[in-house]
């Protein structure tokens, strides 16, 4: 009896292994990316890098970046790129015509024309879901953040629940403002911007999955708006899940979509044939997610997956596997960056401020607006060791809030380093020698499960102690939601957070970090807003209505300087990335602006 | 016996009210600027996004008893919700997770059962001797070895070393076959809808991936039925009766079997129903590893990304299998033994 | 107590324990702190030194006897002391909703009728939540450390004693000695402790010394799932998580981080195995139904 049920046993164990095992197949694509997936499909709500890499291969922009390099913009889906020399731009930077690419073919096989590439934008623009990218159309071409804006702009309320609460005469005039931005005239598109904006086409070009273009027709065939003037309102701010093109697509890529299987968490794509530009090499895509790094690189070692994830800490690893290529010091428009809440709140924030007092105990509320305490945290700090330890080389130490991959930064201005006797001075000048007296204790924090930022924070934490007895500094984890909840009532002292470029343009950093109304002013307390209308504002403003590039560049050095010289926050890494993928994988090329992963019409498989 | 039944199942509501009720109160703890992070899954997603926007487009900032009378109203219509870290509507999701882990629980449960019964039986029979010590040694390190050390180690062994069972529900072609329009969906569980489609190389294939996860949980809770049908049989093999037996002169292999091993089981068969639960509440360690993609996987990534909405429709659905499996449970053990009486 | 000594495994189990209590005892003189930090007077002894800011393990060697995990953590003093840890989480844990559930169960069991019906809805509310689920919405809300993982742990295990002493008292409530009593008069407290009690206790005891060894493990799951004590803390499931990444090894050396896994999981097994086999004997010792 027990002889029979192992043999059984045996014999099925066999069954299994005689079916299918790994055959390279060229034509097949499969990357396996960490934790999380698409959040939507949308070009007009996708603002996260997983969605946006789905979008890249299945839509076409107007413009591209030749190569991958940064600074050679060529045409995609328009013919020429505007400039002001080949007349389609005007002087002012202010009228723009582009010129629209014929017998290009969408999956449905219907042809594109200017007005596909207007509906693109002005449904975009007309549903502006909160959260999503439609500002980047809102502030070059009307001056202003969003739909709700634009509302208030025709006359009406700013603070309305739901839209159906707003005279349907404003809402026509909002809606006659944004129509007005684009005008279709033949084969062409020409955009009437509000002020100049010399990063428009950036905004434009492919690496912004917001500016894809969609099919207006297939668009209205599935539910989307119709064009009519009126009745846009009903599209206004949607779910996610209730939007078009939420699981859908019908662009102009390379690629099509199959299926987003959500609950198997895999994207599939299959080669469109008709591509204006000619099929690609591959013809099926698989994109999947598996949290787990374990099991990621098994199926890269088996070959079941071409290319994957592989966090910065655990490249050590995969160098050495035979069969695996890993590209390195690929750099990206992004930096990482400690900052200081200038106005801490106190009440219910002793974990982090103690005792909300300058008597050992804690910090009081403004104890990160005095220019001292910033500038001796900022000496403090060992930018060496982390570059070298932490991040194992992949990177560089930054020169002030842009990073040096964008245009307009100053590569000599003076920055911080790691100086205990400089961060000693400081911290003696601070408040008037009473931090040095009393001392105080700080609670710092990151967001539990990233090690990088928890090691910084240690970092620091390590050093400021060497200092004096009397500076205690507590390093704290705390979940995201936690985190973000902090954040906004500006009540973390002291947290490490990073920022991606959406266009690699200088300003795109400017407005976050020293805008008033930009992102960090807004969790960096009252004292930093109030120092930013002041001192920054009117040059930011200035610097993204300047045409001249030499004026440009003076606008954003003087920025920078300001920025380092009152230690408004520390910067301390702007780290490069990687690829990993196996040896077959051919013409990989890279583009710091590109969300996607890669460039999959230019990849093929050649077995080595 | 009936009204038993009855009873146990108008007490059904109540426990669901008070579960979900549990969560909502738990909910009411967060500030929305908390809850808002289910819209903003990480630090690299924050943008220049106005959470005021999104905590007003969500209504997140409307009142606890409001919300969970809300959702109570749509419930009756037949509407869990939407969760947006599925990325599907709540029933969607449970339709299309809970049979994967299903499937794992129906085939780990054969040799789990069958693997601890043999252990157990073998462990009393020779009671204290080295046979006993090494096979009680072996299961206890499976149960306390962290499931996840084992899983990689089994992933490493089976799949990186020899390359036989791969992770995932199915490999990349059977996928391709399932997902797009010719594979008809009965039940969710690929073994038993790839024999109604009567595709038997999907079968194996799915047969195949799940192997090492079996692997993995049948050690883990080898130790757990061992120990149960150890105790309990050498409970039993000195009850009166089995002396009784002896002492007839019944061979020892019919005392065995007759007489111990059947009233051993009992309990057995009611720590199988708890181990079904728990196995049915999803394996969410061994999911992960295994990139099997089940309920306790979508439940945990749920409750992590504060999707209340997700986890509210799971809870709700776990609780309604955990009243009727323990009602099942107890009418057989009320059945099976008679000195327990149903009240 | 004899048969206690007798039995190899047996003396095995509590050998082991009684190591795991010496090391335990002795900590601050086994793995003391080390200088960099004996200085400071609010350092916590429980947070585990890191000598480096990388994250590569190193292979044991003269001053890191059980080497580096990921981090830079020192192994050694992760497992020294993480045995107080793992006593502190144990006991706490066990003790507390051993006597929640024992004083839940039996009585509801001994009242019977409705009330034990009510009794048993409200442990289903319960158990409905699966366990890894609640810890997360509770450590989400309340935030990570050792205490909230603790308060999780008893929140979800009492119901299992609960449970299973509410299945033997329904058992031993009809026994004849039980019904001698009552008709003899004696109170229902007096009943339920010194008759009922004793009897159905055992299972109970048994399966709380199988839980010590298990809470262990459910704790190290949490930190797998990035909950449980704050990072750096001394805790053997939090040392063995950091081995998640490294546990392949190189290509050509699989086993090139055995260090990390085996060291902790030696100490989760070691400590597991020895409760189990002090439970069996206990078992063994007292339940006078069960003869060599």
């Amino acid at each position: 009896m027990k002889a029979k049920v192992c043999s059984l046993v045996v014999l099925l164990l066999l069954l299994t292994l005689s079916v299918s095992v790994f055959a390279f197949d060229p034509e097949t694509w499969v990357y396996v990316g960490g934790a999380g997936g698409p959040q939507t499909l949308d070009p007009a709500a996708a603002y996260d890098t997983a969605s946006g890499e789905i979008i890249h291969y299945v839509y076409d922009n107007l413009f591209e970046y030749v190569g991958g390099d940064l600074d050679n913009i060529g045409p995609l889906l328009a013919t020429e790129v505007p400039t002001v020399e080949n007349g389609l731009m005007s002087e002012d930077g202010r009228t723009i015509r582009v010129p629209i690419r014929q017998g290009v073919k969408f999956h449905n096989g219907a042809e594109l024309t200017a007005e596909d590439v207007k509906y693109s934008f002005l449904r975009g623009m007309l549903a502006d879901p909160a959260g999503g990218p439609m500002w980047m159309f809102f502030e070059p071409l009307l001056g202003v953040q969003t739909m709700r804006d634009v509302i208030a702009m025709a006359g009406g309320p700013d603070d309305f629940v739901d839209i159906s609460e707003v005279d349907p005469a404003i809402l026509r005039k909002a809606y006659d403002l944004v129509d007005a931005t684009m005008e279709v005239d033949g084969n062409d598109l020409i955009f009437h911007l509000a002020n100049p904006y010399p990063p428009f086409i950036n905004i434009l070009t492919k690496g912004g999955s917001w500016a894809s273009i969609v099919c207006k027709d297939w668009m209205i065939a599935n539910g989307a708006w119709d064009g009519n003037p009126d009745t846009w309102p009903k599209w206004y701010d949607q779910a996610l899940e209730e939007m078009t093109l939420y699981d859908k697509a019908c662009g102009t890529g390379p690629f099509k979509l199959d299926t987003w299987d959500k609950s198997g968490a895999q994207v599939l794509l299959s080669r469109f044939d008709d591509y204006w530009r000619g099929p690609a090499a591959l013809k099926n895509v698989v994109i999947k997610n598996i949290p787990e790094f374990a099991t990621r690189l098994l199926m890269l070692r088996a070959g079941d997956a071409d290319a994957i994830y592989v966090g910065q800490q655990d490249l050590p690893q995969v160098r050495t596997i035979p069969g695996v290529t890993v590209v390195e010091d690929l750099p990206q428009i992004t930096n990482t960056v400690l900052f200081f809440s200038f106005t801490i709140p106190v009440e219910g924030n002793e974990d982090l401020v103690g005792s909300g007092k300058l008597d050992g105990n804690g910090i009081p509320s403004d104890f990160f607006a005095d220019v001292n305490v910033r500038k001796a945290f900022a000496y403090a700090f060992d930018y060496e060791a982390y570059l070298n330890e932490v991040v194992l080389g992949a990177g560089q130490i930054p020169k002030g809030p842009f990073p040096q991959s964008l245009p307009y930064v100053n590569t000599e201005q003076e920055y911080f380093s790691h100086d205990l006797a400089k961060a000693t001075e400081y911290f003696k000048q601070a408040f008037n020698g009473e931090v040095w007296e009393k001392g105080f204790k700080v609670g710092i924090v990151y967001n539990t499960g990233n090690d990088a930022r928890k090691t910084a924070l240690e970092i620091l934490e390590f050093n400021i102690e060497q200092i004096n007895p009397k500076f205690q500094v507590e390093v704290i984890g705390l979940e995201w939601a936690t985190v973000l909840d902090k954040l906004r009532s500006s009540s973390l002292p002291v947290f490490v957070m990073g920022w991606l470029a959406d266009f690699p343009d200088t300003h795109n950093f400017a407005v976050p970090f020293m805008h008033s109304t930009g992102t960090f002013a807004g969790y960096c307390g009252q004292g930093l807003i109030d120092l930013a209308k002041e001192q920054f504002d009117a040059l930011i403003d200035a610097g993204i209505k300047a045409t001249d590039p030499a004026e440009r560049e003076k606008i954003y050095h003087e920025l920078q300087r300001l920025y380092v010289e009152q230690a408004i926050a520390m910067p301390f890494m702007e780290a490069t990335t990687h690829r990993v993928m196996r040896d077959w994988v051919q013409g990989f090329e890279y583009c710091p602006a590109y969300a996607a992963n890669y460039d999959l019409y230019k990849i093929s498989k050649v077995q080595q | 016996m009936l009204t038993f039944i009855a009873r146990r199942l108008l007490f059904l509501p109540v426990v669901l009210i008070g579960v979900t009720l549990l969560i909502f109160v738990a909910m009411s703890l967060l500030s929305p600027y908390q809850l808002v992070s289910t819209y903003i899954k990480s630090p690299e997603e924050l943008k220049n996004q106005s959470l005021d926007d999104l905590v007003r487009k969500y209504g997140l900032d409307q009142p606890v008893h409001v919300r969970y009378i809300n959702w109570v109203k749509n419930l009756l219509k037949g509407d869990l919700g939407y969760s947006v870290s599925a990325n599907m509507h709540v029933a969607e999701a449970i339709a299309k997770r809970f049979p994967a882990t299903l499937e794992l629980a129906l085939f780990a449960i054969i040799p789990v059962v069958l693997g601890g019964i043999w252990l157990g039986t073998i462990s009393a029979k020779h009671y204290n001797k080295p046979l006993d010590h090494f096979s009680r040694v072996f299961a206890i390190v499976g149960w306390s070895l962290p499931d996840f050390v084992f899983g990689l180690i089994v992933l490493m062994i089976f799949y990186g070393v020899f390359g036989w069972f791969p992770p995932g529900r199915l490999s990349m072609w059977a996928d391709s076959i399932v997902l797009t329009g010719d594979f008809v969906r009965y039940t969710g569980m690929n073994t038993v809808d790839a024999l109604l489609n009567k595709r038997l190389d999907i079968f194996w294939d799915a047969v195949r991936h799940l192997i090492a996860p079996v692997i993995t949980l049948s050690y883990l809770w080898w130790a757990y039925l061992l120990r149960i049908t150890r105790s309990s049989m050498l409970e039993v093999m000195n009850k009166d009766y089995v002396r009784t037996a002896r002492a007839k002169g019944l061979t020892e292999r019919v005392v065995m079997n007759r007489h111990v091993r059947r009233n051993a089981l009992i309990p057995v068969a009611t720590v199988s129903g708890s181990m079904v639960l728990g196995l049915l509440g999803g394996v969410v360690i061994v999911e992960t590893v295994f990139d099997y993609k089940g309920i306790g996987l979508l439940t945990a990534t749920g409750a992590q990304q504060l999707d209340y909405t997700l986890v509210l429709g799971t809870t709700l659905f776990y609780g309604l299998l955990l009243v009727l499996v323990n009602l099942v449970v107890d009418v057989l053990y009320a059945i099976i033994d008679p000195r327990v009486r149903l009240e | 107590m004899k048969k206690l000594l007798r039995n190899p495994l047996s003396m095995a189990g509590l050998i082991i324990l009684l190591v795991f209590i010496l090391v335990a005892v002795f900590a601050p003189w086994i793995a003391p702190v080390p200088d960099m930090y004996a200085n400071n007077p609010n350092h916590d002894p429980y947070r585990v030194p890191r000598y480096g800011w990388g994250n590569t393990p190193q292979a044991p060697s003269k001053e890191h006897p059980m080497g580096l995990t990921h981090g830079k953590y020192d192994i050694f003093y992760g497992i020294v002391w993480g045995t107080r840890t793992a006593f502190k989480v144990g006991l706490i844990v066990t003790g507390v909703s051993c006597l929640v559930g024992i004083v839940i169960g039996s009585t509801s069991a001994y009242i019977g009728g409705k009330f034990d019906e009510v009794v048993m809805r409200f442990v289903d509310v319960f158990m409905s939540f699966p366990f890894l689920i609640a810890a997360i919405v509770i450590t989400t809300i309340l935030g990570r450390g050792l205490d909230k993982v603790i308060f999780a742990l008893v929140l979800f295990r009492w119901t299992g004693y609960a449970r299973l002493i509410r299945g033997n008292v329904l058992q031993v409530k009809q026994e004849e000695y039980v019904m001698a009593a009552k008709a003899g008069g004696v109170s229902h407290a007096k009943i339920l402790i010194r008759h009922i009690l004793p009897n159905t206790i055992f299972p109970v005891l048994i399966q709380a010394s199988m839980n010590m060894g298990s809470i262990v493990v459910t704790a190290s799951t949490l930190s797998f799932l990035g909950l449980g004590a704050p990072e750096g803390y001394a805790d053997w499931g939090q040392m063995i998580s950091f081995a998640r990444n490294w546990i392949l090894g190189t290509p050509d050396n699989p086993l090139a981080y055995w260090y990390t896994v085996v060291w902790p999981g030696l100490a989760i097994v070691l400590f597991v195995l020895s409760w189990n086999l002090i439970g069996d004997a206990f078992r063994d010792i007292m339940d006078p139904r069960i003869q060599g």
